[in-house]
């Protein structure tokens, strides 16, 4: 067993050797990531069969929890990790294939997976505020660093509200550690009953703006369309598949566990009704195809966190499993998207609708990726948003919530319509063909084969997803893991 | 008058003061600023939190009953971390800042009109 600790250190230690390593061979610093995310992804792999019921403890400078930051890894936790090593390692791959001069892009990307697999993996409640600026600050600069007009003004409306969203998460963190005395996540959750109601309010408040930031919930989701389209293509894939993706895990962590799913819950249905609402709208306006998935990817998280809230008042295991299915579908789904319409554009930054004409049909096999991606999101049987999108309905169906259940149908008509709108455009007239490489494609490939291969053998996904819901109900089970016999 | 209450008003003054700036500035460093603001308010908010008047330093030593007002270190050990932080964070904006006036010329958000609002 190697200990996942290694996970952020050995990330850390190769982000910042890249300026050694440039020094040595210019060529050298864009198959670091790679690298990186390939050994952490081997050390998740090997850890898997040592998560079992309740998180696995990793301390830190030999003393246990509730005194030293530590690391508690449940299989919630494992599973959100595995996920951004491998979106990860699919997006370092794609890199290989671009011209880039400066090396200091690869550390910001490796920085930002860092942040990413912090978040996920630790148990110390200040801890997750500093892996969520460093998530937080290297994606203000991955934004910008497209360096034309568009990307420098999505980063800096992003930077504008994250830095004071993080910094309200900071006033929750004091919140709760002026009334509890601790830091730790599981301590915490096990004071959380002598706390005083008007502090669980307030503080949970804070962290729902805090958190809100990332999971682009309304209305501090201004900046998201915004840095979506103003990011490379790539970037917009990190941003949809790993950064937000994040952020649900953190929603999750800090409302379910930590709270009990008690309060705030309500704020959560009606802000994340708003925006899911809103978002689809908004993309159905659109002319813009980039800015159209953008307001895509902000509906779905609004869809992800009014899941979370409604399990919060059930408490179902199944809701639950199926938010981390549409989440994994969405990491898939609008990642292949954002990356293969880059590609149909011809990496010219116009994503016009009118000037996509027909560019389906002149390069067919990036139309296909496209369309697979699109099927995917919409739920199409076969691939595999039909699973998550079915037991979603299926799931509110059962929790007898019929005005929601048909508000979602609705709404998806309307995600449907737009899909399609942009898929018979692409097909439709003659367009220009452009020249792809090997590497692209054969990323983009693996991302359409995940989606087709989860949706034809959809049960070890299935059964993966609800064991790490029902890791993340047992409150008890975490807590008691964490904390010993206490 | 007591001495926690000054520092808690002029901590959430500072703080309230630095989202005013944030908000209503037009020029990008004039936010950033406000940004800045914001944060050190919201610092010496922790650290005030942590602060009992006439304590000391919570060094434990072999004479543990010397000293009864201690302290507590954690909000000092967290606003250290967070200074730091934000010192980044003012580092990337400030970074991006330049690039935007090397790119549009202005400082003025009001004039970042690449992308639809």
């Amino acid at each position: 067993m190697v200990s996942p600790i290694l996970v952020i250190a050995l990330t850390l230690f190769l982000a910042f050797s890249i300026p050694l390593l440039h020094m040595l061979s210019k060529k050298l610093p864009p198959f670091v990531p790679p690298l990186a995310t390939l050994i952490n992804l081997w050390i998740l792999i090997t850890n898997i069969k040592h998560v079992g019921e309740g998180a696995m403890l990793i301390t830190t400078a030999g003393l246990k929890p509730p005194i030293a930051i530590n690391l508690a890894i449940d299989k919630f936790s494992l599973l959100f990790a595995i996920l951004i090593q491998v979106i990860g390692f699919l997006l370092s791959i794609y890199y290989l294939s671009q011209e880039r001069k400066d090396m200091r892009f690869y550390m910001l990307f490796l920085l930002n997976i860092l942040g990413a697999s912090g978040i996920v993996m630790t148990g110390d409640l200040f801890n997750s505020f500093v892996f969520l600026e460093i998530l937080e600050i290297s994606s203000f600069g991955l934004v910008a660093s497209g360096k034309d007009k568009k990307a420098l003004e999505g980063g800096f409306k992003y930077m504008m509200i994250g830095a004071i969203g993080s910094s309200l998460y900071l006033l929750g963190i004091i919140v709760l550690y002026l009334s509890t005395g601790t830091l730790n996540m599981a301590h915490i959750a096990k004071l959380m009953p002598s706390i005083p109601d008007s502090v669980k309010l307030f503080s949970s408040i804070l962290f729902l703006i805090g958190i809100g930031v990332e999971v682009e919930l309304f209305p501090l989701n201004a900046w998201a369309p915004d840095a979506y389209q103003g990011a490379m293509d790539e970037i917009s894939t990190q941003l949809s598949s790993i950064i937000s993706k994040t952020g649900i895990y953190l929603a999750a962590r800090i409302f379910l566990t930590i709270y009990g799913g008690l309060y705030a819950t309500n704020i959560i249905f009606y802000l994340a009704i708003t925006t899911f609402i809103v978002a689809e709208l908004a993309a159905l306006m659109q002319k813009n195809v980039k800015r159209m998935l953008a307001y895509s990817s902000v509906g779905q998280m609004g869809l992800l966190m009014l899941i979370l809230s409604v399990f919060a008042k059930r408490g179902d295991v199944f809701v639950l499993t199926t938010a981390i299915l549409l989440a994994l579908n969405h990491a898939f789904g609008k990642g292949l998207l954002f990356l293969s319409l880059g590609s149909l554009t011809g990496n010219t930054r116009n994503y016009d609708i009118e000037d996509l004409k027909g560019a389906g049909r002149a390069n067919p096999v990036l139309g296909f990726l496209f369309a697979t991606g699109v099927l995917s999101i919409i739920g199409m049987p076969i691939f595999f948003g039909f699973w998550s999108k079915i037991s979603l309905l299926i799931s509110i169906m059962k929790a007898n919530l019929m005005y929601l259940l048909a508000l979602l149908l609705l709404v998806f008509l309307v995600e449907l319509y737009y899909y399609a709108n942009v898929i018979v455009n692409l097909f439709k007239g003659e367009g220009k063909k452009y020249r792809i490489g090997v590497i692209p494609v054969s990323v983009m490939l693996l991302f359409a084969l995940s989606l087709i291969v989860f949706g034809l053998w959809p049960h070890p996904v299935f059964k993966i997803a609800q064991n790490a819901a029902a890791s993340l109900m047992e409150r008890s089970m975490y807590i008691s893991s964490i904390l010993g016999g206490m | 008058m007591d001495a926690g209450l000054i520092f808690y008003g002029s901590a959430i003054f500072l703080m309230v003061m630095g989202v005013f700036i944030a908000i209503t500035g037009r020029h990008l460093i004039k936010i950033l600023l406000g940004i800045d603001v914001f944060d050190t308010g919201l610092n010496l908010l922790i650290v005030s939190f942590g602060y009992i008047n006439g304590g000391t330093a919570p060094i434990f030593s072999k004479y543990p009953n010397i000293f009864k007002n201690v302290v507590d270190p954690v909000p000092q050990a967290l606003v250290l971390t967070a200074i730091v932080i934000g010192v980044a964070e003012m580092a990337m904006g400030l970074a991006i800042v330049m690039q935007i006036k090397e790119k549009f010329g202005t400082c003025n958000i009001a004039k970042l009109k690449e992308l639809k609002w």
